[in-house]
């Protein structure tokens, strides 16, 4: 089996663009905290999130990594199946990297904010679930934060992966169709039926989602609601992404 | 050994004449070694299985053996052998083609004698 | 061991790329795939190595249907035409990764074949002239040691010495490590005296499959002077004609009676070449 081959392989295809990727946010973090030290005076300043950046990267890297990889396991007598495993075995282990990467230099970039001058940092998930803290220790706290951001990097880079390859399937014409239809539909149709028609209907049920989510206005968030939904979509995604993989074939 | 493949007979019987030549100018010697069928097809841009072909009736007329894990050896009484072959080829492959071409060209017989009696005297042509 | 090839077929669109194929490599054979430009001979090379999916019949490498088959697919290395490899991978990369998925990758052959061919491996792709792009997959092919190889118009943009190293190369491979080589081209006269059998393909479908010798053993070539030949061909199977001035050469199929032949006919052996024109013209 050419599994452990197309892993590899899959892996190394971000090595270069993560490395490339931390650079930067390192070289961020240690910016901003000079200029709190220089210019900040005695105020605290705050600054967050750059899981968010972790995010659209990891998007983009979903996007770019089907074609050229597909071209390359054809060449070398690597199945779509074979492909397919060593895809989501490197997404899961990239994205895990890198929440684990994330949570220490969250930690850190905290630390040293701190100790230097009055600037703190707090994790995209720091905000939403700090609640946690009044029951949890911080350690299982940490944990339950990384197991997280695991599963949202990992459903990123799927809904990146998955879209790349449905534009590989679809013909010109179909594309086409899909980028105004989609766009469209979100911001255009599906308002206007929703406001016209449904009487709301639509926006009823998606807040419903969100709030099921992130939690009512207000009240505190469950992660694992997140988690779930997170769960839930890169098996739903995974699932048609292999379908439209398993029929694929070289337009080379 | 040269040899110029042409498309008019097969190239396995090409390779069989091309070592006969070889042997009866005494570039192989009796019992000295031959090239092996690798050497002949790379250098050849043949097939191996062709010049297997081409050996083998060299070897199935004896003028070749082959010593395993050595390899191939020109037999002795080889020259004699061809030298025979050939001669009793002479006639059919070149006597009936010159007088074909020498009618196509108007020669007359005489005049094919002289050029055979410039032939003999020509010892430096190519 | 084969590859067998069963009852494939193939449409692209309304086009019938190929109809109910039936063929079958054999063990260590060198094939000359032939055909024109568009007959078919890239879309079942595709076939067989999974690259694209019949729409009947299946493939069976070593007794294992080859669809979405690992262990299948590993017994074949196919060199395209089309590149295939990241444009942006050094030629020393892409060694080593063929190394990962081929384990009989022979690398230390893949560096001396390199520098045989003045191949700088420190390049990647994007930055190979037509010719060593050829070059740089030919010597993968050469180095990967599968059971079977599929050359794909190997010699393109190859200069005349790089072609003639390259056939060198590929009958010493082939002698000292016998494999099934499946050379398709129409380019014919260069892989002529390669190639052991010969299967021509013409608009999807195969219509010689049989040894070179004995193919070119099942004609022969008249030629003298065009009202000669004319008379003389009344009666025979003829596939083609050339005609230059006043002289004609005509090619017939058929066993041949030397003593029927009239003194001004010249009669020679099929060519391949010659052949192959007639049977795929029109």
């Amino acid at each position: 089996m050419n599994i452990k081959a197309a892993t590899k392989y899959q892996l190394n295809d971000y090595n270069k663009s993560l490395r490339v990727y931390y650079l930067v946010i390192l070289l961020v973090i240690i910016f901003l905290t000079l200029l709190d030290t220089i210019w900040g005076g005695n105020g605290d300043g705050t600054y967050n999130g750059f899981e968010s950046s972790s995010i659209i990267f990891l998007f983009i890297c979903g996007l770019n990594s089907f074609k050229t990889t597909f071209l390359m396991m054809l060449q070398n007598g690597t199945s779509r199946k074979s492909m397919f495993i060593g895809n989501i075995t490197s997404i899961l282990t990239v994205s895990f990297a890198m929440s684990v990467l994330d949570r220490i230099l969250s930690l850190l970039a905290n630390i040293i904010g701190n100790a230097i001058g009055g600037l703190s940092y707090s994790g995209l998930f720091d905000l939403l679930y700090s609640h946690r803290l009044e029951n949890l220790n911080s350690f299982v706290f940490q944990l339950e934060i990384i197991l997280l951001t695991w599963m949202v990097y990992t459903a990123v880079t799927i809904g990146g992966y998955f879209i790349t390859i449905l534009y590989y399937r679809m013909n010109t014409a179909l594309k086409v169709i899909v980028s105004v239809g989609v766009p469209a539909s979100i911001l255009f149709i599906i308002p206007l039926l929703d406001y016209m028609v449904l009487d709301g209907k639509i926006s009823a049920l998606r807040n419903k989602f969100i709030y099921f989510i992130f939690g009512e206005p207000g009240a505190n968030a469950n992660p694992y609601s997140l988690l779930l939904a997170c769960l839930l979509g890169i098996i739903i995604v995974q699932g048609l992404s292999w379908l439209l993989i398993k029929r694929a074939v070289d337009k080379n | 050994m040269q040899m110029n493949f042409n498309e008019e007979r097969p190239i396995y019987i090409q390779i069989s004449e091309g070592i006969e030549d070889a042997i009866l100018s005494g570039a192989f010697q009796e019992e000295s070694q031959i090239p092996s069928i690798t050497e002949l097809s790379v250098n050849y841009r043949i097939n191996p299985a062709t010049a297997l072909k081409g050996i083998n009736i060299l070897v199935d007329e004896g003028n070749i053996y082959k010593k395993r894990g050595v390899g191939m050896f020109v037999a002795e009484g080889a020259v004699e052998r061809l030298t025979f072959k050939r001669r009793e080829k002479f006639y059919g492959n070149y006597i009936r083609n010159l007088v074909d071409e020498a009618k196509r060209l108007e020669i007359t017989k005489d005049e094919i004698k002289t050029m055979i009696e410039r032939g003999f005297e020509d010892e430096h042509r190519d | 061991m084969s590859i067998e090839i069963k009852d494939v077929s193939k449409n692209f669109g309304t086009t019938q790329a190929l109809s109910r194929v039936n063929l079958t490599f054999d063990n260590n054979k060198i094939y000359g795939l032939l055909g024109r430009n568009g007959a078919g001979k890239t879309t079942l090379l595709n076939i067989i190595t999974n690259r694209i999916f019949a729409d009947e019949g299946e493939v069976i490498v070593d007794g294992i249907p080859s669809k979405e088959n690992d262990q299948a697919l590993q017994k074949i290395y196919m060199m395209s035409e089309k590149n295939y490899y990241p444009t942006n991978m050094k030629i020393k990369e892409i060694f080593a990764w063929t190394k990962n998925f081929y384990q009989d990758f022979d690398m230390d052959y893949a560096k001396k074949l390199a520098d045989l061919f003045d191949l700088n491996i420190n390049k990647n792709v994007k930055s190979l002239s037509t010719g060593y792009t050829s070059i740089f997959k030919v010597i993968i092919a050469l180095s990967v040691n599968t059971p079977y190889v599929l050359l794909d118009e190997p010699v393109l943009g190859l200069d005349a010495n790089h072609r003639d190293i390259f056939y060198k190369l590929l009958i010493e491979k082939y002698s000292n490590f016998p494999c099934t080589i499946v050379i398709s081209t129409h380019l014919i006269e260069e892989v002529s005296t390669v190639i052991e059998d010969v299967i021509i393909i013409r608009n999807g479908t195969i219509i010689k499959n049989q040894s070179r010798e004995e193919l070119l053993s099942q004609g022969y070539t008249i030629s003298g002077k065009a009202s000669s030949v004319d008379s003389f061909i009344v009666d025979k199977n003829v596939i083609g004609t050339e005609t230059i001035g006043g002289l004609k050469s005509a090619f017939i199929l058929g066993s041949i009676n030397k003593e029927t032949i009239p003194t001004d006919l010249e009669v020679t052996k099929l060519d391949l070449q010659k052949l192959f024109v007639q049977l795929t013209n029109a």
